[in-house]
């Protein structure tokens, strides 16, 4: 079996994975118009707040190294001398830094290395960078690295954060919504950018942990094969991708306890998940997502979801939809509304994105 | 035992397994030859003129690669695609920044290939893969360590043959090394020189 825990999460909500966790059970977002910032669009984002950079390093960087030393605190310390990979999820990394003219500054891999240079374990580094289900695929290799011996123990690193290059990129798609994040609301508008750093451990040794960890049985990708930046319209990447999650987990659809889905809140995603949800026979599944707390990280966001699953999983919790108050999407499916009490053992964690990639892993408690 | 197939283009050679392709266009050229291969391979496929040069690189790369290899004969979810490079898309990202700095509209058909990993929908799309894919970035090419996700692919069962390598492209420099692995080159231990 393989373990997943030490999560940290540092985003617009909060410092710490059970601070943010608590501030979703109130109903706080992190997301707002930032009146008094510059920033290109006149669009609510979900933006840090107060984050103090580590001297010397730039914030993409410092929310990394910030984020890897907690998740590392969380673990036995005798552990460090194992054999680690190092794998950092980020779309964009410091692309602040191209506006300038620095392309090597901006190359993912320069601050991978900065990153592993600061953090206590010899390791080596990798970078995924799969569009939004990068968190996903970063943590689904490191599972399956793990699994087949090639390191003992995976620290993933999700991060992006709020770019100028992403933001009006965005805005050019006419992707972002003027009004508070809506996912699977009827009425929903759009996305709305957000940044954060979450990290987890993925390792096969549970006394690793300080903390009880939660058994990843792993994961899947797929391609739609359809388009390259509209989901596809039978959502038959994502179908194959959760269909086949669940039998090679050994997992009947009706063991799923909850589905954190993607819910980006643009039409077309939302739609194409009401969808795959139905085909999978899912549809009564309490589902919920989280982009109306932290807005949309992109690179961060697979692990920062998978974050907050483990978090429910711990706590027997689940947040609702923040956001949304009259679910409409083309199917029907069961969109949390109100937080819930349950017991959360077994935890459907979705993504997809530009490039028609789809991802799907399978927790248990 | 070698990969099944092997496509390498760069600004010094065009080769399909060691064979050296379009000797007229490949000889000591400084530019991009993508149209030119695109016009020797006498495909018809309109959206290739949308594309960046990082998804025509891997899209033309692929079409040679069939040359030699039936990818019908695999189940089209079977089929992992597993890339690398160093620079993600920074070739078109300077476009997009650039734009920007210029004070001028984004464009969207330029923005959604400031992803590398977009190069593995075109060739999803043109070729129907829906199998795995995986983008990562690293400073150069280690061979063993492409080979060390490639085989992930094949012990978690979880794919039949595997499309990709290391796919570089920034301003006028390029190097495409495009492997085809299936299953039984795996069992039997292959190399990828």
């Amino acid at each position: 079996m393989i373990y997943i825990g030490a999560e940290q999460i540092i985003s617009s909500l909060g410092n710490s994975a059970s601070e943010n966790f608590n501030n979703a059970l109130k109903g706080i977002s992190g997301v707002k118009k930032h009146i008094d910032c510059n920033l290109y669009a006149k669009k609510p984002l979900g933006l840090l707040q107060n984050f103090e950079l580590i001297p010397g390093f730039s914030k993409v960087e410092s929310m990394c190294i910030k984020s890897g030393l907690e998740s590392l605190s969380l673990i036995n310390n005798s552990n460090l001398a194992d054999k680690w990979l190092i794998i950092i999820s980020t779309t964009k990394g410091d692309i602040d830094k191209l506006k300038g003219g620095d392309v090597d500054g901006a190359k993912p891999t320069f601050l991978a290395k900065r990153i592993a240079k600061k953090l206590p374990i010899a390791s080596e580094i990798m970078v995924v960078s799969n569009a939004c289900i990068s968190g996903l695929a970063a943590t689904i290799n490191a599972h399956d690295l793990v699994k087949t011996g090639a390191y003992d123990h995976v620290l993933v690193i999700g991060v992006d954060v709020v770019s100028e290059f992403t933001t009006l990129g965005f805005e050019s798609f006419y992707a972002l919504s003027d009004s508070p994040l809506a996912p699977f609301d009827k009425h929903r508008k759009g996305l709305s950018l957000g940044e954060a750093v979450s990290s987890v451990v993925i390792s096969a040794t549970k006394e690793l942990f300080l903390s009880t960890p939660i058994k990843l049985c792993g994961g899947v990708t797929t391609n739609d094969a359809n388009h390259i930046s509209g989901p596809s319209r039978t959502a038959e990447g994502l179908v194959r991708a959760i269909n086949l999650v669940l039998q090679r987990s050994k997992v009947e659809a009706s063991a799923i306890d909850f589905i954190s889905a993607h819910g980006t809140g643009t039409l077309f995603n939302d739609d194409m998940e009401s969808i795959a949800f139905t085909k999978s026979k899912l549809d009564k599944v309490p589902t919920n997502s989280m982009k109306g707390y932290f807005g949309h990280t992109l690179g961060a966001a697979g692990v920062l979801e998978l974050s907050m699953s483990i978090q429910s999983i711990r706590n027997n919790k689940l947040v609702k939809t923040l956001g949304c108050t009259t679910p409409g999407t083309v199917n029907k499916i069961n969109i949390l509304l109100k937080n819930k009490d349950i017991p959360v053992n077994t935890v459907l964690k979705t993504a997809s994105g530009f490039g028609g990639c789809n991802a799907a892993i399978i927790l248990k408690s | 035992m070698k990969a099944k197939a092997i496509v390498r283009i760069s600004n010094t050679k065009i080769e399909l397994n060691g064979n050296v392709q379009f000797k007229h266009i490949a000889d000591g050229r400084r530019e991009l030859p993508l149209k030119l291969i695109y016009n020797e391979l006498e495909i018809n496929y309109p959206k290739f003129y949308k594309m960046d040069n990082l998804s025509k690189l891997g899209f033309l790369g692929v079409e040679m690669l069939k040359k030699v290899i039936d990818f019908n004969s695999f189940e089209s979810d079977r089929i992992a695609q597993i890339f690398q490079n160093s620079y993600s898309s920074l070739d078109t990202d300077v476009v997009h920044q650039q734009l920007i700095n210029e004070e001028k509209m984004p464009s969207p058909a330029i923005f959604v290939y400031t992803l590398p990993n977009i190069v593995m929908g075109e060739i999803a799309i043109r070729n129907k893969f829906y199998g795995e894919n995986l983008f990562t970035l690293v400073d150069e090419f280690l061979p063993q360590k492409w080979i060390q996700l490639v085989s992930l692919q094949f012990k978690a069962g979880k794919a039949d043959a595997v499309v990709g390598g290391w796919i570089e492209i920034f301003k006028n420099n390029f190097d495409l090394r495009l492997f085809f692995i299936d299953k039984l080159d795996y069992q039997v231990g292959f190399k990828v020189i």
